[in-house]
């Protein structure tokens, strides 16, 4: 199930909140149980049971680490069982196709396999898994005797399909002890309706201007349009991502829970490195706590510390999607990085703020070029229409069109990515006008939700001729 | 100082609370006032507006959940019916064209309030397909003369009315390359150049992807030209209203203009009774009618129907005409209101519409001494169409 849907918001939602705040407290973590095993189910009934083979498989796992503590050894055979087992079932469910169609290209035999479906949220919650683990190992947190809270954890609604990536340590407290109140509740209502309206009003209608030019023949497309596209993609990717964390971390403080940021105006940022640490937070912050530094982090020698950012930059590439144009995005970053942590960093700093900011954002869009692009060799097709090599001229009408009809969205969209609306607005609505404030509130959400049910307004044609 | 410092802070906290209170207590209200409303809300059966079935609560049952179509299922029916429908589409509408937004699901919403579908690129493969089967249609009957007659759209001719800036495939590059596939074989009858002289005029509906009676009528002058027929004895026609409440099909599509209401004309002789007299035999259906129009659908949502009843496999026309010859013509639904301008010059007139035709057309051919054939389409119907082929080469496959 999608935050972003109908049943969602008008069945699930209403029936988990009343169940919730009517229930005495030893029945509210069962119900949030329930209701985030339903919410799985309603997308993949058949992996509900991999979901629970790997509850169980974990929860009996933290248990036998804890009980090894003592003994460092057993301790450490038996994380590395886990850790193992973890890995080979995200890869076998991620990656199998990946490796095996790899392996074809190169072997001179055929081996034949069949691709699975891939399970939703499995990288999520697969790393949710492994920050448990390993704490408990490192004794950082205490083990998790309760199976029903472990369950809560690894399942629970909110973030479960596509995070913030909350790590144990974050949450072992709230999961026995939370206080659902009002102000909690209403801070969640409007980080929600924020996280919804970036969804449905922003992402999903910038996307289809992406979707319009990534459809055009090649030979079509001029060098603006080709930029237009990819700026659409560039917005689409981070409203749709930002949007679903926020309506996490808002559904979570109506649970009374707090979740970690996510996002924080990534495309402000003034150089690659500044803009890694405003995407996606949860998940660098989870690769730097349990590779980077195991790895060494930056306190070793240079080519260590080289080889530290690769390793975990191909990482990250993998983590998003099993295919050769991620390991390249990842890669791609890993080397900007380290050229800015070496080299561009003093240029970087003499430059003026808006060159800064061009530049990080140019690179961040190729960066997105490699990752919307089917293959390695479509993402190259792209950016030599992006670079002039398209031979459709730098711009046509239908650049003009693209940008002219969607003036609207394109001016809301830039501002939208920056903190100013949000400051504008708390500073003369948010503090000030109670009344104007909520309808505002209430105005975003029923926009939204009116863009919701269009988008099966799909007129039937029978008598099309 | 301090005192008043801490005053303030106080009020602003005291603020800040309420207002979270207050957003917790509307978003609540929202969700389960629209939750309630859902649940007394009638279930529609058919939406007029949309015009199409809305998704039913489906059944429940084991192989459903597990395959997941019971959950696809019930989510288009929380969209379908949800409360006020029609009035959530509206909001939408509004508020994406006051973002600028002047296209919606391929129809433009053009200037002096005028809908046009997109001009449709041709699927390659089929309409090649296409062309050679026509092609060797002719090749078989070669003393039966033939004639192509495309009708280009309202997106193509009124281009000046396409909202600022839009740009549209090129149609009259796609005809240019259809006209050269069927030279030699068919004769080609150039409406693309009448439409363009009266462009000014109504001659395509504001809010339907066809063209309107006068827009026929032009169209049925250049056929005229093409076919050479003796229109000396012409009786004087003269438009009479029949409906003023059309809205039609790209408003439906679009959401755009669903109040816009515009009138249909049928033209009828000036003097009652110097027309010939027809029998329509709808083949398929076994119906006959003494009429070319179907007032009967002028109640309906799609009122062009009325010419001709709509869509039929094949039709066969009998006049009273003082003529011997036999046309029959391949063609989608823009036949339907030319027709009735031909009725004076042919005996009879076999109209089959591929998409719903099952039978055989050389059978039509051979046993009613057919003496010319029009293919009559309109661009972005044939640049689609996947029927052509099949109905033209029936004979052969057998």
């Amino acid at each position: 199930m999608l935050f972003s849907s109908i049943v969602f918001l008008f069945t699930f939602l209403p029936i988990v909140l009343i169940l919730y705040y009517v229930l005495p407290r030893q029945f509210k973590n069962p119900v949030l149980l329930l209701a985030s095993l339903l919410f799985y189910a309603w997308g993949e009934p058949i992996y509900l049971f991999l979901m629970m083979f790997s509850i169980l498989f974990n929860y009996i796992s933290g248990l036998d680490i804890a009980r090894n503590l003592g003994n460092k050894r057993a301790a450490r055979k038996s994380l590395i069982f886990n850790v193992v087992v973890n890995l080979c079932v995200l890869g076998f469910f991620k990656y199998e196709g990946f490796v095996l169609n790899s392996l074809n290209a190169v072997l001179p035999v055929e081996i034949p396999f069949q691709e699975v479906a891939l399970p939703v949220g499995i990288s999520f919650y697969t790393f949710q898994i492994l920050s448990y683990i390993i704490d408990v190992y490192w004794g950082n947190v205490p083990v998790q005797k309760n199976l029903m809270d472990f369950a809560l954890y690894v399942t629970m609604f909110p973030q479960l399909i596509a995070g913030p990536i909350v790590k144990y340590a974050e949450i072992d407290e709230q999961l026995h002890v939370r206080e659902e109140n009002w102000g909690r509740f209403g801070e969640g209502v409007m980080y929600f309706i924020r996280g919804l309206a970036k969804k449905v009003l922003l992402a999903n209608t910038v996307g289809m201007i992406y979707t319009n030019v990534s459809g055009m023949a090649p030979e079509d497309v001029s060098v603006v349009t080709a930029w237009l596209g990819c700026l659409a993609y560039t917005f689409q990717i981070y409203f749709d991502f930002s949007g679903y964390s926020d309506m996490a971390v808002g559904l979570g403080k109506m649970f009374g829970f707090e979740f970690p940021w996510n996002f924080n105006y990534p495309y402000i940022a003034q150089s690659v490195t500044e803009f890694w640490r405003r995407w996606h937070i949860s998940l660098s912050s989870w690769f730097r706590e349990y590779v980077y530094i195991p790895l060494g982090g930056n306190r070793v020698p240079v080519p260590k510390h080289i080889r530290n950012l690769l390793v975990v930059w191909l990482l990250t590439g993998l983590w998003h999607g099993a295919a050769w144009n991620f390991v390249a995005w990842g890669l791609y970053y890993g080397v900007i990085l380290i050229f800015e942590k070496y080299f561009f960093h003093r240029v970087l700093d003499k430059l003026p703020e808006v060159l800064r900011h061009i530049y990080s954002l140019v690179l961040v869009m190729v960066g997105w070029v490699l990752f919307f692009s089917p293959s390695f060799a479509g993402a190259l097709e792209y950016l030599k229409l992006m670079f002039g090599a398209g031979g459709h001229g730098f711009m046509d009408g239908e650049a003009l069109y693209l940008l002219i009809s969607n003036l609207g969205l394109w001016v809301i969209a830039i501002v939208s990515s920056t903190p100013l609306v949000y400051g504008v607005y708390e500073r003369y609505v948010g503090r000030r006008k109670p009344v104007a404030d909520v309808v505002i509130y209430a105005g975003m959400f029923l926009l939204c939700v009116a863009y919701l049910v269009t988008e099966t307004y799909n007129p039937f044609l029978y008598f099309r001729f | 100082m301090e005192e008043r410092r801490k005053r303030r802070r106080n009020s602003r906290n005291k603020r800040a609370k309420s207002r979270k209170l207050w957003m917790a207590r509307m978003f609540l209200i929202l969700l389960f006032l629209i939750c309630l409303l859902n649940i007394v809300w009638p279930s529609r059966e058919f939406s007029e507006k949309e015009n199409r079935m809305l998704e039913q609560k489906p059944e429940l049952t084991l192989s459903g959940i597990e395959s997941g179509r019971f959950m696809e299922q019930y989510e288009s029916y929380q969209s379908d019916q949800i409360a006020g429908r029609d009035l959530w589409v509206q909001l939408k509408t509004r508020v994406d064209l006051l973002m600028g937004k002047r296209e919606s699901n391929g129809v433009y919403k053009g200037k002096s309030k005028y809908l046009m579908e997109d001009i449709k690129t041709p699927n390659q493969e089929q309409m090649e397909h296409n062309l050679a089967s026509m092609c060797s249609f002719q090749e078989a009957y070669p003393d039966i003369p033939m004639y192509m007659m495309l009708v280009p759209n309202a997106a193509n001719v009124l281009s000046d009315k396409l909202p600022s800036f839009a740009v549209t495939r090129d149609q009259d590059k796609d005809f240019a390359e259809i006209q050269k596939a069927l030279k030699g074989h068919l004769t080609w009858v150039d409406v693309s150049s009448a439409m363009k002289d009266h462009k000014s005029e109504n001659i395509y509906y504001h809010t339907d992807h066809h063209w309107t009676s006068l827009g026929a009528k032009y169209g049925y002058e250049a056929l005229a030209e093409a076919l050479q027929l003796d229109t000396s004895k012409e009786v004087e026609l003269k438009p009479y209203a029949v409906s003023d409440s059309f809205n039609g099909t790209l408003s439906a599509t679009s959401g755009y203009e669903t109040g816009y209401e515009e009138p249909m004309y049928v033209y009828l002789p000036k003097e009652e009774g110097t027309g010939p007299e027809v029998v329509v035999s709808y083949v398929e259906e076994q119906e006959k009618k003494a009429t070319l129009y179907d007032t009967s659908k002028l109640k309906e949502k799609d009122k062009y129907a009325m010419f001709l009843g709509g869509n039929s496999g094949l039709i066969d026309i009998r006049t009273t005409a003082d003529s011997t010859d036999r046309l029959l013509i391949v063609k989608d639904s823009y036949a339907n209101s030319l027709v009735p301008f031909l009725t004076p010059y042919y005996r009879e007139i076999f109209m089959v519409d591929p998409r719903y035709y099952y039978g055989d057309i050389h059978e039509i051919m051979e046993n009613n001494k057919i003496t010319s054939v029009l293919f009559l389409y309109n661009g972005n119907t044939f640049v689609e169409d996947n029927s052509i082929s099949g109905v033209l080469e029936n004979a052969e496959t057998e």
